[in-house]
């Protein structure tokens, strides 16, 4: 595992063997510890800080170690070093490189088009819904469609501004259906119709069909 | 109160109700401008209805019409001075957000009384200059 990134600068510590709990130089002390735990992280403290000195009088102070040391002196054990370079494999590299070329072109896109086509969408919605429903009343008012058509076009188009759903159930059932949303009103109350028993029905007096009352049944 | 004023309010009314109800976090501004053009709409339409009344005449609306293109163009045109040259309009928004609580209550019935009236005047129009079809 060649990839990962592992930063070892900082890990310098030492085991607690009675309650197996670990305490590491620069983590955040907590405040409710035992006098047996601030021992042993002063401790810590106290032997990175000998370690420290010990490794810079043997090798030298090199250049990882000296970018976080604001001078000369020991080094401060709250500070973690950055973490190491580590070299990468070919297919991580050609991935970061395709990542950056897509992030570069989508923000030169960002500036060039996209704003304009969302400033169009933003002024052609509103122009559209307006003609759908000039178109409406033109065709109300020169008796293609008649005034039910127009209200029930019109109110439901209204809620369909709060409530999206409902308008665009009824604009594919009047749009697709044949006939409109009023002929499939019809066939579903002749669907239902059929589906219940009739025998025992009372139709008044007996020339009278009954049925006949349905609007649009013999058509 | 300018009519600017008023106009934005009318607006600011519409934007806070479908902001209310809203299914999808978007698109309060376009709702409320469609809500404004097509009140705008019937004012007109309602009185081209009063003109057929009174010179006692049925004329029929078409859309490839001067009677539609100067309406459209003029209402596309105050839509385009008001929220889509600039975003002048939120500022308007914020400022009457921080207007207060009665003042706004009291803008919501007067909003709500001009929607009724405009939507009544449209229908009664209907009614005294019916289409072919009928007006209902």
């Amino acid at each position: 595992m060649d990839d990962d990134v592992i930063n070892d600068g900082s890990f310098w510590g030492t085991p607690d063997k009675n309650t197996s709990s670990f305490t590491r130089v620069g983590d955040i002390v907590e405040t409710k510890s035992t006098k047996a735990q601030q021992a042993i992280h002063q401790a810590a403290l106290d032997g990175q800080r000998d370690a420290q000195a010990l490794k810079d009088k043997i090798f030298g102070e090199d250049g990882t170690s000296t970018e976080t040391n604001d001078g000369p002196g020991p080094k401060d054990p709250l500070k973690t070093d950055p973490p190491k370079k580590v070299k990468h494999s070919k297919w991580y590299e050609i991935a970061n490189k395709i990542n950056t070329v897509a992030g570069t072109a989508s923000w030169g896109l960002s500036f060039s088009k996209i704003t304009n086509i969302a400033k169009i969408g933003k002024i052609g919605g509103p122009i559209t819904y307006f003609i759908g429903v000039v178109f409406d009343y033109s065709a109300y008012n020169t008796g293609k469609i008649n005034g039910h058509k127009f209200w029930t076009n019109t109110v439901i188009g209204g809620v369909g501004l709060g409530v999206a759903p409902i308008s665009i159930g009824y604009s594919i059932l009047d749009n697709f259906y044949p006939g409109g949303a009023a002929q499939a009103k019809l066939d579903y109350a002749r669907w239902y119709y059929n589906l219940i028993d009739h025998s025992n029905d009372y139709h008044g007096m007996p020339d009278n069909p009954g049925i006949e009352d349905i609007p649009g049944w013999n058509r | 109160m300018t009519i600017t004023k008023i106009y934005y309010y009318l607006f600011y009314k519409f934007y806070k109700l479908f902001k209310a109800i809203r299914l999808i976090d978007s698109f309060y501004d376009s709702k409320a401008i469609i809500v404004l053009m097509i009140l705008e709409f019937m004012i007109i339409l309602s009185l081209y209805n009063y003109w057929d009344v009174l010179r006692d005449q049925s004329s029929v609306f078409e859309i490839n019409s001067i009677k539609f293109l100067v309406p459209f163009i003029l209402i596309v045109f105050i839509k385009w001075l008001a929220f889509w040259r600039n975003d002048n309009w939120k500022n308007y928004i914020n400022k009457f957000d921080e207007q207060s609580r009665e003042t706004n209550i009291t803008g919501t019935w007067v909003v709500i009384g001009m929607t009724l009236l405009i939507v009544a005047d449209f229908i009664f129009s209907s009614y005294l200059n019916p289409p072919i079809g009928g007006w209902r």
